[in-house]
């Protein structure tokens, strides 16, 4: 008489196939993002610390609310006064809005990237990223239309010219380009005034400001807010003296001998729709040779 | 059941291009609803474990080709989260707009739980989900509305999208 062993857990192809296809994705994963490390201290540290972190978010809101109801009262004063100061401002801005829109139409239809030294290739943002989670842009232009992987990204807006980012991909047709607001993009800059060189980060988010470090606190009192920012072409990478933004805020920390700098980019991102890419191998002249 | 897989993937596909090619670039937008995500969870509901991490897993595929993401990020939470909306399926009626708003609702929050599982498990993963932010609840609100419409709209195809034979 056989004996059949019952055991609690069976094993359907379901169970089988996620198992696999979590691994497929997990590996690729591991791969593309050049990391998989299971440190259970550091897990417990997240899990524990987040709910922390939430359950003093909570009682700060709580807190805040109450300091907020007197702060209302004497803003209300605030908010008449300037109000009226407001209106008169607002009749000025209207006339010179008029007048910067159409100068800025104007600029861009007598086709800025002839003036540019290099060789470039003005393309079409087809897609950005749809979470907020990545941050890149696809453009119409790929390998078929001359772009290269590296290639500096930059745009014309609003009567300036700025850094928007690199290509990452290359496809035939279309390109992906890794912006400036991206968390993995640091750019070597300078402050144009001073000269003094640092490095740009993205924060992720185009709606988010960049950051700057690696400034020394003693050049504090050479900087100003509004001060330009720009590429220092060190390491080829992008051309010099292209604007990345400008000072919005400067962090003094104790524990860093660097300042901490915020930076409002040059480029509006959420009303960008074209880009001029850039080869900086061939100058703008060779193109017009070949045409 | 090879036309029900065919359906599925075409579906997937016109979805992820509709977000990336034009919803993407609407800039007033402060986020884009995860209509990939209400189409995953349908397709498991209604046919199960084995097409919902399928279509999870090409959904993700789609993504991570058209994204700035690590490949294999999307795959892995959207996998997963197909197989759970497999599971959970038999047990519900989706009909009608409460039990799509639920499921909408509950789908997106399990993708940033997953998505910060596996930010612990993989450091280099940087990402930028903030539960307290226009971005993330504009999201969750529009998933949400949305997915009793997804699902009634996904419903019109119910006869190619379901397999016959049950698991």
């Amino acid at each position: 008489m056989s004996m059949r062993i019952r055991t609690p857990f069976k094993f359907k192809f379901s169970d089988i196939l996620l198992v696999i296809l979590m691994l497929v994705s997990g590996i690729c994963l591991g791969f593309s993002s050049e990391s998989f490390v299971i440190n259970f201290s550091r897990i417990g540290f997240s899990i524990v610390s987040t709910v922390e972190k939430d359950f003093f978010t909570v009682t700060d809101a709580v807190k805040d609310t109450f300091g907020a109801v007197k702060e209302l009262s004497e803003l209300k004063k605030d908010y008449d006064a300037l109000s009226k100061k407001l209106e008169n401002y607002q009749q000025m801005q209207r006339s010179n809005a008029e007048i910067r829109k159409e100068n800025a139409h104007l600029k861009e239809q007598l086709d800025f990237s002839e003036s540019i030294e290099q060789k470039n290739f003005p393309a079409q943002i087809i897609s950005r990223d749809v979470d907020k989670l990545y941050a890149s842009l696809t453009i119409n232009k790929g390998s078929a239309g001359g772009i290269n992987k590296n290639m500096p990204v930059i745009a014309y807006q609003n009567g300036n010219i700025g850094l928007v980012g690199k290509i990452v991909e290359v496809g035939k047709y279309t390109s992906k380009i890794m912006p400036v607001y991206s968390l993995d993009c640091t750019i070597s800059a300078r402050i144009q005034n001073t000269r003094d060189l640092g490095l740009v980060t993205g924060m992720g988010n185009d709606d988010e400001l960049l950051s700057m470090q690696y400034i020394k606190k003693r050049v504090l009192n050479d900087l100003h807010f509004g001060d330009v920012i720009v590429t220092s072409g060190e390491n080829g990478n992008y051309m010099r003296d292209v604007p990345l933004g400008t000072i919005s805020k400067i962090r003094v920390l104790d524990y860093d001998s660097s300042l901490d700098i915020e930076l409002v980019p040059v480029i509006d991102f959420s009303r960008l729709e074209t880009v001029i890419v850039i080869d900086q191998n061939q100058s703008n002249g060779d193109r017009m040779v070949a045409q | 059941m090879t036309k029900s897989y065919i359906t599925s993937i075409l579906i997937i596909f016109c979805t992820v291009l509709i977000e990336t090619a034009i919803l993407s670039n609407i800039s007033i937008l402060p986020a884009v609803p995860d209509l990939l995500l209400l189409c995953t969870l349908y397709i498991g509901i209604i046919n199960g474990k084995i097409a919902g991490e399928i279509s999870g897993f090409i959904s993700g595929l789609f993504l991570d080709f058209l994204s700035g993401a690590p490949f294999g990020f999307n795959c892995l939470y959207r996998t997963v989260l197909g197989f759970i909306a497999g599971v959970l399926g038999i047990s519900f009626n989706f009909e009608g707009i409460l039990m799509p708003s639920v499921i909408g609702f509950i789908g997106t929050l399990m993708k940033v739980f997953l998505v910060w599982l596996i930010s612990l498990l993989y450091p280099n993963v940087s990402v930028m989900y903030h539960l307290i932010s226009v971005s993330f609840i504009f999201e969750l609100a529009c998933n949400t509305i949305l997915a009793p419409l997804v699902f009634k709209f996904l419903s019109m195809f119910k006869s190619s999208l379901s397999l016959k034979t049950e698991e």
